[in-house]
């Protein structure tokens, strides 16, 4: 079975088969789990979501239709998951959660920051894990999901899109104006050496 | 499936985040999520994966061995009836049927005096052990392969 595709084992799904959905949590709990482990910071709390996401799967199962692949509708539950458990602990206050509005342009942060490119050379460091999950973790909200998305769980924008109810080319500009707070984040950090 | 999109030229930040490494989920994180789900409790999560190669090849000597010796006490079975007289009082008792169901004793008492018990002993035990190992290798093993989980994938 492990040779099916998304949607078979979807229809398997809605069958109440529950060894299709084994093989989906096989499939997809390990980028599901780095996304929300990037996005929250926390380990268990990302075992959480990805627990949540696959109930939300099994009982919902039936809801979900031919207008959004399986793997976009995972990550926005996920997504929706993680936003939760933000909430809930308060580390991120309400208002910046909410999706930016394209008309706003850049906020001022990203107006300040150096978006010069990092030196030709970016250094092989032993903290470069830690320093790379930091950048993430000190992006805004709103920034920070589009990235994870993007760098953790390789989604393409118009997938990415689809997660976050916008469309592609908003995602693709989150994304971009992402770079340049990362960029300036690792600059503080000392990243000076080069990536080949 | 992941949609195509025109890639777009990598930048000093998208290399550099391309050595982030994956995380490995906790390796209990998917048995905890089937036991999560609603419902009944999970079948034995499900892939059927080869079986480890030794126990097979154990059961496969073993029946290998109880067919030589279960031929063998065949023939030997076979010649030694022939030779006492055994099958001389089974050939009677078919052709005499009705006789044996009136008077049984009369031709189970020659007859459990000619079998060559020991013999018979031994082919019989050798019966049972091929169709148990055999079971073993076949069927038995089944069960054990159905129980293995599928393993991690990468994506």
């Amino acid at each position: 079975m492990a040779h099916l595709s998304d949607q078979a084992l979807l229809r398997r799904i809605q069958r109440g088969d529950r060894e299709a959905i084994a093989y989906l949590i096989e499939r997809y709990q390990r980028s599901l789990y780095n996304f929300a482990l990037r996005f929250l910071g926390d380990g268990d709390a990302a075992a959480d979501v990805v627990q949540h996401t696959f109930i939300q799967l099994f009982t919902h199962a039936d809801e979900l239709h031919g207008d959004m692949g399986l793997r976009p509708w995972l990550f926005r539950v996920a997504r929706y998951r993680c936003l939760d458990e933000l909430r809930r602990d308060r580390t991120v206050p309400f208002s910046q959660m909410s999706a930016a509005d394209e008309t706003d342009g850049p906020s001022p942060l990203e107006q300040v920051v150096d978006v010069a490119p990092l030196p030709e050379a970016l250094a092989e460091r032993g903290d470069l894990q830690a320093i790379l999950a930091e950048a993430i973790a000190a992006l805004p909200v709103k920034y920070r999901e589009v990235v994870t998305l993007r760098y953790v769980a390789d989604l393409s924008f118009a997938e990415i899109g689809q997660v976050l109810g916008l469309p592609e080319a908003t995602a693709k500009t989150h994304f971009h104006r992402a770079k340049p707070l990362l960029r300036a984040f690792l600059r503080a950090r000392g990243i000076t050496q080069a990536v080949p | 499936m992941k949609p195509q999109e025109t890639p777009e030229p990598r930048d000093d930040v998208d290399r550099l985040f391309a050595r982030l490494h994956a995380v490995a989920p906790p390796p209990d994180l998917a048995a905890r999520v089937m036991r999560a789900l609603p419902g009944p409790a999970p079948l034995a999560p499900t892939r059927v994966v080869a079986p480890s190669p030794a126990p097979r090849r154990r059961w496969g000597w073993v029946t290998a061995g109880a067919g030589i010796i279960l031929l063998l006490m065949s023939m030997r079975l076979g010649t030694l009836l022939g030779d006492s007289g055994a099958l001389d009082v089974l050939g009677q008792i078919v052709a005499n049927f009705g006789d044996f169901l009136g008077a049984p004793g009369d031709y189970l008492a020659p007859l459990a005096s000619e079998l060559p018990w020991l013999d018979l002993t031994v082919a019989v035990a050798a019966l049972v052990t091929f169709w148990l190992s055999s079971s073993a290798t076949v069927g038995g093993d089944a069960q054990r392969w159905a129980a293995k989980p599928p393993s991690n994938t990468t994506h």
